[in-house]
């Protein structure tokens, strides 16, 4: 089959490579129909997630039509169309049972890495390194689908294709920020990131109750896209003071809740970004954190900051005196959607998640580096490149 | 260039001891994790005489009765049970005999709560250069290394 493989830092190319075939009882096998680009691929392209090897097949948001399972999938059936989790879960371990889904201890085949980077391995992921599982992605034509009675969930008629595959990471990615952040009826919440997790999170902040919501970007598509289609408040940071004009709109208080929706690579304006971007170029720092040092410095005292952008490893300059002199609450996740999709996929079925309007541009499957060029550089209004194999 | 040089398997193990030099000095004691008598333990979500039984049949830890001993122990609330093991051996086991127990350990957790082991993606799809070969050399190892 034809897939989308890294290889090499800031490469793609579309390959031959090999088939996947059902090689554990409770695995499933999914021809694609639309796999879409996520922000967190950026630190793949850019070499910044270790482990990952020239060949490897990206992607990890998807949808399509289940070819054939395992002797031990019970849920599903060949023809079911389905929208599968990014992330990979058992569904019996601890983590799985707490619906901490993306922190399975049984799918991640590779923890030593992350344990020697992290402590403990979180679970795996399709087409996101060899520190992550070693899952072939979804750029692809064919997905294996391991534990699929739990990953896959059947599509709503009421929802197509395209609309279905922001189900996969997106949504419940967004949706898990808010609902983790402890966003409540009345609050007050500050969203970073004006992409496509980031509308999600602004999304579901309202659904859950929010007053207002104001979402953070530069990009003026992004934020005309997420006036009309969340309906939040925005605000261009590269034209005004974001701290200010948070205490300004929220009576002097801050937002009650500051979501992060950017992740490592992080763009700011002034002698900061320089710091980060050369001590990043230099490997002297991982990370560049801009976005969630802002958040945790807006944050109304005793509120919660949720950190949904990827990082993978050590910043600087970070606020822990802010953190801890203002009694904040920090928290991050990679997304639980297992815990999420029935009620998402419900909601979006009637209506009350939109997501089609991400899909900006749609493209052959041979088209995926050009696709990446654009998303990765922002350009002709570029949220999502989304691919059909 | 002599073969010892470019064999990746050999910077494997150097790159893994450089990474958790880097990153984990904070909790390391002078005996570091793999001292004489330090015990490897994974959580099972299962109960304890489930765990009893696999371990005393034919499971991937029966395969090493002999070179470890084993305890099995409730874990605290509702986390399942404790399963530790450990080389017999006075001098805490070799790197290689460890990296087998911590596989086995994991194996034995994955088959108790979801009765299989998930591979990786096989054959999969990369072809790497030189750099990915020691990538690949590690990844090869990372099942039965960490922290375990």
């Amino acid at each position: 089959m034809k897939a989308l493989c890294w290889q090499g830092v800031n490469k793609l190319g579309v390959e031959r490579v090999p088939d996947p075939r059902i090689q554990n009882a409770h695995d499933m096998i999914v021809k694609v129909r639309y796999t879409t680009s996520c922000g967190s691929d950026l630190h793949l392209l850019g070499g910044y997630i270790p482990a990952m090897e020239a060949g490897d097949v990206i992607g990890h948001e998807f949808m399509g039509e289940v070819v054939e399972i395992g002797p031990q999938v019970t849920r599903h059936q060949v023809g079911d169309r389905v929208v599968v989790v990014s992330f990979i879960g058992c569904g019996t371990c601890w983590y799985c049972d707490n619906d901490l889904w993306s922190l399975c201890d049984n799918t991640n085949t590779n923890p030593g890495i992350t344990q020697a980077l992290w402590g403990y391995e979180p679970g795996g992921i399709f087409g996101y390194s060899h520190a992550m599982g070693g899952f072939m992605g979804s750029h692809a034509e064919y997905v294996r689908v391991p534990f699929a009675d739990h990953g896959a969930f059947t599509v709503p008629e009421q929802v197509d294709d395209l609309s279905a595959v922001f189900a996969s990471d997106g949504v419940p990615t967004g949706w898990m920020g808010a609902h983790l952040g402890g966003v409540e009826p009345g609050d007050t919440v500050a969203v970073w990131g004006a992409g496509g997790v980031g509308q999600m999170a602004a999304r579901a902040a309202t659904l859950l109750g929010a007053e207002q919501v104001i979402v953070i970007d530069r990009l003026p598509e992004r934020l005309a896209m997420t006036a009309t289609h969340i309906g939040a408040e925005t605000l261009d940071y590269s034209r005004t003071d974001v701290g200010a004009e948070l205490r300004e709109r929220t009576g002097g208080r801050g937002p009650d809740v500051c979501i992060e929706a950017v992740g490592q690579e992080a763009h700011t304006y002034g002698p900061e970004y320089l710091y980060d971007k050369v001590k990043q170029q230099l490997r002297l720092e991982n990370d560049r954190p801009p976005a969630i040092r802002e958040a945790i410095m807006a944050c109304r005292k005793g509120g919660s900051v949720f950190s949904l952008g990827v990082f993978a490893g050590l910043v600087d300059k970070f606020p822990l005196g802010a953190l801890m002199n203002k009694g904040l609450t920090l928290r991050g996740a990679q997304q639980h959607g297992q815990r999420y999709l029935p009620m998402l996929l419900d909601r979006m079925a009637r209506g009350e998640i939109t997501t089609s309007h991400l899909a900006t541009h749609i493209m052959s499957l041979d088209e995926g580096p050009r696709g990446y060029d654009i998303f990765k550089n922002k350009q002709d209004g570029c949220v999502r490149s989304v691919f059909q194999p | 260039m002599s073969r010892a040089m470019v064999d990746p398997t050999s910077w494997a193990d150097r790159a893994i001891g450089a990474v958790q030099k880097l990153i984990g000095p904070a909790d390391q004691h002078l005996d570091g994790a793999n001292g004489p008598g330090r015990w490897l333990v994974v959580t099972v979500y299962r109960k304890t005489d489930d765990v009893q039984t696999q371990v005393n049949d034919s499971g991937p830890l029966s395969r090493m009765h002999g070179e470890i001993e084993l305890s099995v122990r409730p874990a605290p609330g509702d986390k399942g049970t404790e399963l530790a093991a450990r080389p017999t051996a006075p001098d805490g086991g070799s790197t290689q005999m460890r990296r087998r127990l911590r596989a086995a350990l994991r194996e034995t957790k994955s088959i108790l709560e979801c009765g299989e082991v998930v591979e990786p993606s096989r054959p999969g799809s990369s072809h790497p250069g030189p750099a990915g070969q020691l990538l690949r050399a590690v990844t090869a190892r990372a099942w039965g290394q960490g922290r375990l």
